[in-house]
């Protein structure tokens, strides 16, 4: 409850929406009370032999009322999902900026799990908060106020007989959403776990198949299917108990509302009219409860999502800003490693321990290590997106804790081995680095990575008018690591940090693409990470990473490791 | 070929109309009891309904009158048991339903399972593998509210309204008449606009769907977002693009509820005309009150099941391209090859292939090449051959996972295709190029289902330079790997895959790029630790000659196939 309560102030709905909501559902459960209420006391009148000119308001009163209500609860819904619609804007925001804090570091797992396809899909069903959930409450609110309202005017016995019924039905709708709570959470826990027994036999099945195997991980599959299908069950039974219950409140309080009314119209207390017509106002009256109960039904559902979403921002930062930045040094500098420590993700054990290195400004260095050593962690720590436990970085005199991150990446740019080129053309995927450069500058930047090759195959003849395709789809591995290194170079970066950028790439390509690295960035000074010796060439400093701290490489360990 | 249609919840593809809904009902017992039982619950609820509706109208025209009359005590309980009756049947259902849904997902989840174990990687290939998980798991689940509410609510739809109208003309025919008509007209209001509307809410959850695929990819690019200090770009196109979704949906989705609200409308002024019909009736003492009250009872629900069943249809169209999907996937069985032996041979060696090729169906070049070549037992082979000339398929070719498109295979000297496949398998051991990490223990990891004490799986784990992932303190044999093995890099994969056929005793041993994702010192160590146990084996390994077999291999270079993309 507060849970939801907290979301629905976070989509921050303008007033004005609400206000609107509000205002058509009470004008729509006026119209079904009016057409209801209206025929009874009709028929009552009528049946009493009344004139006709004494019910001609009341014709016309029910004809309009028949013709507005539909238009009426159609604006309702309609504001509803719009209201919906702008919330999803601002919760994908939300999402947004809690990634961005997170991303790389402290949420690594998620950048490229199924994390984050869950992440969406729980925004999307945010959607439901507004139209299947507040709405139906609303409705059960506004009509059940209104018909309470209307016949204790008349006869309070009864409205007192109807607000009881209304109270016991939301009561039974609460205690339903309460235990469902708790069955829909065993419920995803036992769903999820035959999706992932069913992910794994499927990707895994080649070596399952060698193993044979195969048709055993399918029992599990069905094992986990059976506990899915009982939790599935009890969820099912509660639902429709509460289904059943909200029927049954209804019908009584239908029925003692009637008992009620008879005895005061046989006292003489109500006209006949009268009594038609407020039977049939708690007719309308209950209605909306069975929409209430689906919501009820739906509102644990969507709460998992929304916890799920806020336990995302409980991953901890991967780096603190400092309250007062200081700015990146002017003129070259050296770059500064001494003693660091640093865990792969923010309170993990440390990967790198003790580490330290002088890099003078222009030197290329090369940093070889096994799999697993740390270098991504270095990688990290260098841009900024993982703070040190202890020990540091600096740039000449100034660390680079004490700088903001944006600063320091402004000044370090790395290329990895998947740049990430979004969609849109080449001069997208290049100004996404340099929004100012003009076509010149990206043209001279083209021809320094040596994607001249492409010229000429944009729509307009220039080759910045070249669509890549859906993050660079349209282009071959080679040429994406290309136009990554040509967008990290347009950046002028003062250190260029290569973390495996030929990983994928056939030798021959892995060395060209590292030539014209070294060679483009003549001006910076460039650090390389990579498993592979032979990428070492040409370097002036090659260290080798293990245990956490770096060691030079003599020429014959490298001869060694070249063999 | 079939190839599976990407089936998200949020972008339902075209249905391919009826056919389906039949084929489930024909094929799946869960199906067929869910549709007997709905239609049966339908011709309850409506009775039910009904039978309130006049039940009802006779006990107000009871508390109408002056006089104060015996209490109706039969008529009081015949109302009671009506309610209590509908309350128990629309709970009954609701439980029965959400039974059956159930057990359609699980039919037919197990039936493309089954699908894939028989069939096993050759099936899976021509499939994308994303695709295929969310047709699983995802596509299935929005198959279960097809079932659970559209059904009931479409059978409802077909009963209840007919019913009505029969109950409303034995009660008032003139009422019946107005009924009539109006329902006739929604059809007509249905058709023009129902399908409008079901291609707009279609457009629409396409446009939403396809924002959803955009916030993925700027979540997704953030790293590098955050790199070039453009994080506030990226949310500022997000933002635009929600407001643009968001603008454009509000056109669709004015249709998409004004089906919903035509129907209505048409409800509305069906009871406003009966009510005042029925009023003016009553004044000329042509009509008397009880007739008159349950006509406009009963005249909404002459409406309301339509209604209903238009609300579900969402689940409707979801729910049959998740059935088409699934469908799609069940009949895409690959022939099994007939087999004439099927007691285990002796020996697989020689293996002896002439003038073997593989062409994918569809595929302008053979994904191998004619080769012949022969393996002895004891053989230790590097095949070698640019990316693309078929060392992977030339290695599953032997697994058993393809056929030879032309050209013969035997082993010793059976021919394989009378060969029972997993007889055959029982002699060779495979290390993939992309082994899978499952989600669950390092132990279950490695066993992968098979029976091997911990000492063997210890011994494995040490050979392969693993031991570090059996650190007592990190839970040893029992630490969890996590998901799709997330942590681990390819170079960890697979050398846990080279664990798991460490543990095999087989004396055929596949290595498809064992060392690709391996540093120098790594490759050393292995190929030290493991030469005892590769002498004892045939050893055919694609990649290179520094992999773990070493220099003293015979190499094997696979002929080019002249790719020519």
């Amino acid at each position: 409850m507060r849970l939801i309560a907290r979301w629905m102030a976070r989509s921050s709905p303008s007033w004005s929406a609400v206000v609107g909501a509000v205002g058509l559902s009470m004008l729509a459960a006026a119209a079904s009370i009016t057409l209801l209420g209206g025929s009874g006391l009709l028929v009552g009148k009528a049946a009493q032999g009344g004139g006709l000119a004494s019910l001609g308001g009341l014709l016309v009163l029910i004809e309009v009322v028949a013709f507005l209500r539909a238009p009426l609860r159609f604006k309702e819904r309609l504001v509803a999902h719009r209201v919906a619609l702008d919330s999803m804007v601002t919760w994908r925001s939300w999402l947004f900026d809690v990634v961005a804090a997170r991303v790389p570091g402290s949420l690594s797992g998620l950048a490229s799990g199924d994390l984050l396809d869950r992440s969406i899909e729980d925004i999307d069903a945010l959607q439901d908060l507004y139209v299947r959930l507040a709405l139906p409450v609303l409705n059960t609110v506004v009509t059940g106020a209104m018909g309470i309202a209307i016949i204790s005017v008349f006869t309070p016995h009864t409205g007192l007989a109807l607000a009881l019924g209304l109270i016991a039905g939301c009561t039974v709708t609460l205690m339903v959403a309460t235990a469902a709570a708790a069955a829909t959470r065993s419920s995803e826990g036992a769903r999820s776990d035959v999706a992932v027994k069913s992910t794994d036999l499927l990707l895994g099945m080649t070596d399952l198949t060698m193993a044979g195997t195969a048709l055993g991980a399918l029992d599990a599959v069905e094992a986990a299917e059976r506990v899915r299908a009982r939790s599935s069950r009890r969820l099912a039974d509660l639902r429709a108990a509460g289904t059943a219950a909200v029927a049954l409140v209804s019908g009584a309080t239908l029925l003692a509302a009637l008992l009620i009314a008879a005895a005061a119209c046989h006292r003489g207390a109500l006209t006949p009219a009268e009594t038609a017509g407020a039977v049939l106002v708690v007719v309308a009256s209950l209605e909306p409860l069975l929409g209430l109960m689906a919501a009820a039904i739906r509102a644990p559902e969507v709460a998992l999502s929304a916890q799920r979403l806020e336990s995302l921002e409980a991953a901890p930062l991967a780096t603190h800003e400092p309250s007062n930045p200081a700015p990146w040094p002017d003129g070259p500098q050296d770059l500064l490693i001494h003693d660091l420590w640093a865990p792969a993700t923010p309170g993990g054990p440390a990967v790198i321990q003790g580490l330290s290195l002088s890099i003078p400004v222009g030197h290329r260095v090369a940093i070889l290590g096994a799999s697993g050593a740390g270098k991504s962690t270095l990688c990290r720590v260098l841009l900024r997106f993982l703070d040190p436990t202890s020990g540091g970085v600096s740039i000449g005199d100034s660390s680079l804790e004490s700088m903001a991150g944006d600063e320091v990446r402004r000044h370090v740019t790395l290329l990895d081995q998947h740049p990430m080129l979004f969609g849109g053309s080449l001069r997208d995927a290049l100004r996404l680095g340099a929004p100012d450069a003009t076509d010149d500058e990206l043209l001279e930047v083209l021809r320094r990575c040596q994607l001249t090759a492409l010229t000429g195959v944009g729509v307009n003849g220039s080759p910045l008018d070249l669509m890549i395709g859906e993050d660079g789809a349209t282009l071959s591995g080679g040429q994406q690591r290309r136009v990554g290194l040509a967008r990290a170079l347009l950046r002028r970066p003062d250190v260029l940090l290569l973390d495996e950028p030929t990983a994928g790439l056939s030798a021959l390509q892995g060395s060209e693409i590292l030539a014209t690295c070294l060679d483009a960035a003549r001006e910076s000074t460039v650090i390389l990470v990579t498993h592979d010796v032979d990428h070492a060439a040409g370097f002036d400093q090659i260290l080798w990473l293990e245990e956490g701290r770096l060691t030079p490489l003599s020429k014959e360990r490298i001869a060694q490791l070249r063999r | 070929m079939p190839r599976t249609r990407r089936s998200t919840p949020g972008a339902p593809s075209a249905p391919d109309g009826p056919s389906v809904d039949r084929r489930l009902i024909a094929d799946v017992g869960a199906a067929r009891t869910a549709l007997i039982l709905s239609v049966g619950l339908g011709v309850l609820t409506t009775a039910c309904v009904l039978a309130q509706a006049i039940l009802l109208a006779h006990l107000l025209g009871w508390a109408m009158e002056r006089r104060a009359d015996p209490v109706p005590t039969g008529l009081i309980i015949a109302f009671a048991v009506a309610l209590g009756a509908r309350a128990i049947i629309g709970g009954v259902g609701e439980a029965l339903m959400a039974r059956s849904a159930t057990s359609v997902t699980t039919t037919l989840r197990r039936s493309i399972l089954e699908a894939a174990v028989s069939g096993g990687p050759a099936w899976l290939a021509p499939h994308k593998t994303g695709a295929l998980v969310t047709t699983v798991t995802r596509g299935l689940r929005s198959l279960e509210p097809y079932f659970s509410r559209y059904l009931p609510a479409a059978v409802v739809a077909a009963l209840a309204p007919p019913v009505a109208l029969i109950a409303l003309l034995v009660t008032d025919p003139a009422s019946a008449l107005i009924a009539l008509g109006l329902v006739i007209v929604v059809p007509f209001a249905m058709i023009r606009l129902g399908r409008r509307a079901a291609s707009e809410s279609d457009r629409q959850w396409r446009r939403l769907a396809s924002l959803s695929g955009r916030t993925l990819e700027l979540l997704r690019g953030l790293p590098t977002l955050r790199s070039l200090g453009r994080v506030d770009r990226g949310r500022a196109e997000l933002q635009a693009a929600g407001e643009a979704v968001a603008e454009s949906v509000d056109a669709t989705l004015t249709t998409a509820l004004a089906s919903g609200a035509a129907l209505e409308f048409i409800a509305g002024v069906g009871v406003g005309l009966v009510a005042m019909l029925a009023g003016l009736r009553l004044l000329s003492g042509s009509m008397t009150v009880v007739p008159a009250l349950a006509v406009i009872l009963i005249t909404p629900e002459v409406f309301l099941p339509l209604r209903r069943a238009g609300a579900e249809f969402h689940a409707s169209t979801e729910g049959r391209s998740a059935a088409t999907a699934a469908y799609e996937l069940i009949d895409h069985t690959p022939p099994q090859p007939t087999v004439e032996r099927s007691e285990g041979i002796p020996s697989v060696f020689p293996i002896e292939m002439r003038t073997v090729s593989v062409t994918f169906p569809g595929a302008g070049s053979p994904a191998l090449a004619p080769m012949d070549l022969t393996i002895a037992a004891g053989d230790h082979l590097v095949l070698t051959g640019a990316s693309g000339s078929g060392k992977s398929t030339l290695l599953h070719l032997l697994s058993g996972f393809l056929v030879p498109t032309d050209g013969t295979l035997s082993f010793a000297g059976h021919d394989s295709s009378l060969l029972e496949i997993s007889e055959r398998r029982r002699g060779i051991s495979l290390v993939p190029q992309r082994p899978h990490v499952f989600a669950a223990t390092l132990r279950e990891n490695l066993l992968l289902g098979r029976i091997f004490d911990d000492d063997a799986v210890l011994d494995a784990i040490e050979i392969v330079g693993l031991s570090h992932f059996a650190d007592p303190m990190t839970g040893g044999l029992e630490r969890p790997l996590s998901e799709a093995g997330a942590s681990m890099s390819a170079g960890e994969r697979q050398r846990l895959a080279l664990a798991r056929v460490l543990l095999e005793d087989r004396p055929l041993v596949l290595l498809d790029e064992p060392t690709a994702h391996l540093d120098v010192e790594t490759i050393e160590g292995l190929r030290k630790r493991l030469a005892p146990w590769l002498a004892r084996r045939t050893v055919i390994e694609a990649g290179h000659r520094d992999g773990l077999l070493g220099p003293a291999a015979n190499l094997v270079t696979i002929p080019d196939v002249a790719v020519t993309s």
